[in-house]
């Protein structure tokens, strides 16, 4: 096991930057998310700690040894990784058991000492049984653990996955989603993680880094994330989010919240953040399930309503601006209501 | 990684392209600069007065009216058929488009052999059968302009064919559905939306089957010289000037070489263009479902299927049959039942004929040889090629490609006027180099390899493309070095391509007509000009035994290619 230390990572393709100046620190036995949509450098930075992409500037390090610098490059077979492919990458020559066995091959053992070695991680993906297999007989899940029984059979001291998750159907995403957090509790391996869905970032990682455009905008604990973004963008990033429009803001003296004007006649009172956003424009952000129904400062109209089984999904129009509404299902009110609402938890974040 | 490891791509690469300047550059530089005029006393447009002489105009305007009849009979049989094995849901559709494809496979003079035994207007067969039904003039008659179109056109519909229907095969049904859902007929939908769809496929290929008749030797020489009408074209007026051999006809025959560049540099032209328009229309390319099969009327149906039967027998049933009977009479003109039959031609073309079985070994090892190092070359260029995309990749790349697209009659002249004579080449005073490709069969192999190492490019190029670079990144983090990434993923999975690469240039090798008959020195004689021999000397029986041989050989190869094809899915995982 080995923590990973990214310092000043800059990479441009032709004039493209895909990554400008990003540090990141993953400490020993850590789980890191990547989070960010397509594009952001995200899957660049995990092949950079491969040492399938090399910085233009920059160190990497993973454990002490500095394997990516001024002068020093250590090709990705020297760097003893795991690595699991958004297509797979599970060799379609190889049995299973040959994919599984053929980095242990590579370290120096035995051919019965492999195939033991690669039952072993078999029976740790719960593919006990298909190792005389080919991968073209395999379902798209059993060939995903394939991937990661090949990526954890040789002990890596890191265990990098590129989006592994994306090519599975909603309910094996989920499944294979609870078997990651398990396996990497039972191996305490460090994990680097990209990922475009949030769900996987926040159900499965220590931290989250958000990216944003070759830049890491926020990372922290999913909860932190999720509760104390520094910008809409982040808030975005993960979940949905309503944003209101912000007229005028006034701090009452003797007082730690803040009066918010949005709409027209629509005012409200805000826990104050702090520091205060200092970047114009700012916008009152608040997540769908912060608006409740049925009593409240604010009257809105039902322009639109998703039902959901447990909980409905509602369009409100408040004067001119439209928000998304997360209420429960039981006593949700229909289209066309005029219904009082409470909006709870909203911040004044910076809309860049 | 050694240092031996790292420098041994460099140094291959390099050769490679020394043997491609050489070998490529070098012959069609001379072919060119001599037509126009050597350095010193440039006469740019000196090669325009050849043209003055009435033969050699004549024989510019029927290459291009052989071109231009080949393309229009093979576009004309390629698309209906295209469009009736796909969009019809005809019984058997796999098996006849197995079939209907094999005229391509062989090379077009075999065909045209079995044609002259077929049609020639004094003994051939079909001109007997009528008239033994009473016909009191030859119906039929081969030779000439109409004739050679004939054998080209029925010979090269399969290259207009194959890439048509993977074309309608690829198109997505959607594209035509919604047009059916606008309002369209069935018919209406089929020429407004389809169509158009599969036009660039068909532009590109009618351009390489244009390409192909205008550069063809073997069928103009067969048809066009062996009846009492003569017809001559660039390539056959070429080699004639070329066997003659005083400056005079030196300097004729390098003018033509310029027009038939010329020409088959325009067609290339026009392809390009027509794959641009290809790749802009790439929504065919789209993944989706295969369009619903066009449901006919039975009487429809009937017609379709006879028409299909029809092509079948005349490209392929009736003339491969023809050789293998010839092949069998004992004597012409005593019939053609079992009676008549006998292995006796065989023994005498194998046995008593002394140079047939050094020729079968000659042309074997040569294309044993040339695949190998087309294949090996091709695959190192593509991998450099995707390895390290640059200016001096695509060079290398489009200088291996270019040699095809170039008629083989003016390649393999440009390497007689190159390398004719020796080249010494003298290091430091001290260590001479000698190249004398005429010694033996050495002209020959490079004349192939040249030729063919575009499959090999385009081959590897194409699996490579299609081998998703993270299998072979998966190799390196799990522990490998680029070499061992490159031995145990990369080369496996490409091994059926390779396969393929090595089968696609070994057969053509096997029977090459145009390039050999200018190259084949004394006592280096190959399969082909063995077989133009025999049949010059008007020996039908005796051609037609190694015509025959020739058709097996490739019916085996080809065979050979459909079993690595089907091994082929197993990548697409």
């Amino acid at each position: 096991m080995a923590s990973i230390s990214l310092r000043g990572i800059r990479k441009t393709f032709g004039i493209v930057n895909v990554l400008t100046d990003v540090s990141l620190e993953v400490a020993d036995g850590e789980f890191v998310a990547l989070l960010g949509p397509s594009g952001c450098g995200k899957s660049t930075l995990v092949r950079i700690v491969a040492g399938l992409d090399r910085p233009d500037t920059g160190e990497v390090r993973i454990g002490e040894r500095l394997v990516d610098g001024p002068g020093a490059h250590m090709p990705p077979e020297a760097r003893n990784l795991g690595m699991v492919f958004q297509s797979y990458a599970v060799w379609p020559h190889k049995t299973v058991l040959g994919n599984v066995a053929y980095p242990l091959r590579l370290r120096g053992a035995s051919r019965p000492a492999a195939t033991e070695g690669a039952r072993q991680a078999l029976d740790l993906v719960r593919l006990t049984g298909l190792g005389d297999r080919y991968p073209h007989e395999l379902s798209g899940g059993q060939q995903q653990r394939v991937a990661l029984a090949r990526a954890l059979v040789g002990e890596p001291a890191v265990l990098l996955l590129d989006e592994p998750l994306s090519n599975l159907d909603a309910r094996l995403r989920e499944e294979m989603r609870a078997e990651l957090a398990s396996l990497r509790d039972r191996l305490g391996v460090t994990v680097l993680l990209v990922t475009h869905d949030q769900a996987e970032a926040l159900a499965t990682a220590d931290r989250v880094a958000v990216m944003r455009a070759g830049r890491i905008a926020q990372i922290g604990t999913p909860s932190r994330l999720y509760d104390e973004p520094i910008d809409l963008y982040v808030a975005e990033v993960l979940g949905p989010v309503n944003s209101l429009p912000v007229r005028s803001v006034r701090q009452p003296s003797g007082s730690d919240d803040l009066i918010v004007e949005t709409v027209e006649g629509c005012t409200m009172s805000v826990s104050s953040p702090r520091p205060l956003p200092t970047v114009e424009p700012v916008v009152l952000a608040f997540r769908p399930e912060h608006v409740t129904i049925g009593e409240g400062p604010l009257t809105a109209a039902v322009e639109a309503r998703g039902y959901l089984g447990s909980r409905v999904e509602l369009t409100l129009a408040i004067g001119t601006e439209s928000i998304r509404a997360s209420v429960p299902a039981v006593g949700a009110p229909q289209v066309g209501d005029h219904v009082p609402i409470r909006i709870s938890g909203a911040r004044l974040l910076p809309r860049t | 990684m050694s240092r031996l490891s790292r420098a041994l791509p460099a140094t291959v690469l390099a050769a490679i392209a020394l043997g491609l300047a050489l070998f490529a550059a070098v012959p069609l530089a001379v072919v060119v600069g001599r037509a126009l005029g050597l350095p010193g006393h440039l006469a740019p447009f000196r090669w325009i007065g050849v043209l003055r002489e009435p033969d050699r105009l004549r024989a510019l305007a029927s290459t291009l009216e052989i071109a231009l009849g080949t393309t229009v009979l093979a576009v004309g049989i390629g698309v209906p058929l295209a469009l009736a094995l796909v969009r019809l849901a005809l019984p058997g559709a796999r098996a006849w488009s197995g079939l209907l494809s094999l005229p391509a496979a062989v090379p077009p003079y075999l065909w045209g052999i079995a044609w002259i035994d077929l049609a020639n207007p004094r003994t051939g067969l079909l001109n007997q059968a009528a008239a033994a039904i009473g016909a009191t003039r030859p119906v039929l008659d081969i030779y000439g302009l109409g004739g050679i179109v004939w054998v080209l056109g029925l010979s090269f519909y399969p290259l207009v064919m194959l890439p048509v229907a993977a074309a309608l095969e690829r198109m997505d049904a959607s594209l035509e559905e919604s047009a059916r859902l606008a309002g369209a007929s069935p018919a209406r939908a089929m020429a407004q939306i389809t169509l158009p769809l599969i036009a660039p496929s068909i532009a590109s290929s009618a351009v390489l089957v244009l390409l192909l008749a205008a550069s063809a030797y073997g069928v103009p020489y067969l048809i066009g010289t062996g009846g009492t009408t003569h017809v001559t074209v660039l390539t056959t007026a070429i080699v004639n000037l070329i066997n003659v051999g005083d400056p005079a006809s030196l300097a004729d025959a390098m003018a033509l070489a310029l027009c038939l560049l010329l020409v088959s540099l325009a067609a290339g032209g026009i392809g390009s263009l027509a794959a641009r328009g290809e790749r802009r229309r790439a929504v065919v390319t789209g993944k989706g479902q295969r369009p619903r099969p066009v449901r006919l009327g039975s009487l429809a149906r009937a017609v379709v299927v006879c028409a299909v039967v029809v092509v079948a027998t005349v490209a392929i049933v009736l003339p491969a049959g023809t050789l293998l009977t010839v092949s069998m009479i004992r004597s012409w003109g005593a019939g053609l039942g079992p009676a008549n039959w006998s292995g006796i031609n065989y023994a005498r073309v194998l046995m008593t004929n002394h140079e047939t079985l050094p020729a079968i070994a000659r042309s074997a090892w040569l294309g044993v040889v040339a695949a190998s190092l087309a294949t090996a070359c091709g695959a190192v260029l593509a991998y450099a090629r995707r390895r390290r995309p640059g200016v001096a990749t695509k060079l290398l790349e489009w200088l291996a490609n270019a040699p095809y697209a170039v008629p083989g009659t003016v390649l393999a002249m440009g390497l007689l006027l190159a390398f004719s004579r020796e080249v010494r080449l003298v290091v430091l005073d001290r260590l001479t180099l000698v190249l004398d490709l005429f010694a033996g069969s050495a002209a020959l192999l490079v004349a192939y390899v040249v030729k063919y190492l575009s499959f090999g490019v385009r081959t590897s190029a194409s699996a490579l493309a299609q081998l998703d670079s993270s299998l072979e990144e998966a190799a390196r983090v799990s522990g490998a070095g680029q070499a061992r990434a490159a031995l145990d993923v990369v080369m496996p999975l490409l091994a059926p391509a390779l396969g393929a690469t090595w089968l696609l240039v070994f057969l053509p090798v096997l029977s090459e007509i145009t390039m050999s008959v200018l190259l084949v020195g004394p006592g280096t004689s190959v399969i082909g000009t063995v077989l133009f021999e025999l049949q010059s000397y008007a020996d039908p029986p005796a051609a037609a035994v190694l015509a025959t041989i020739l058709v097996a050989a490739t019916l085996v190869g080809q065979a050979l290619l459909h079993a690595i094809r089907k091994r082929g899915p197993r990548l697409a995982t």
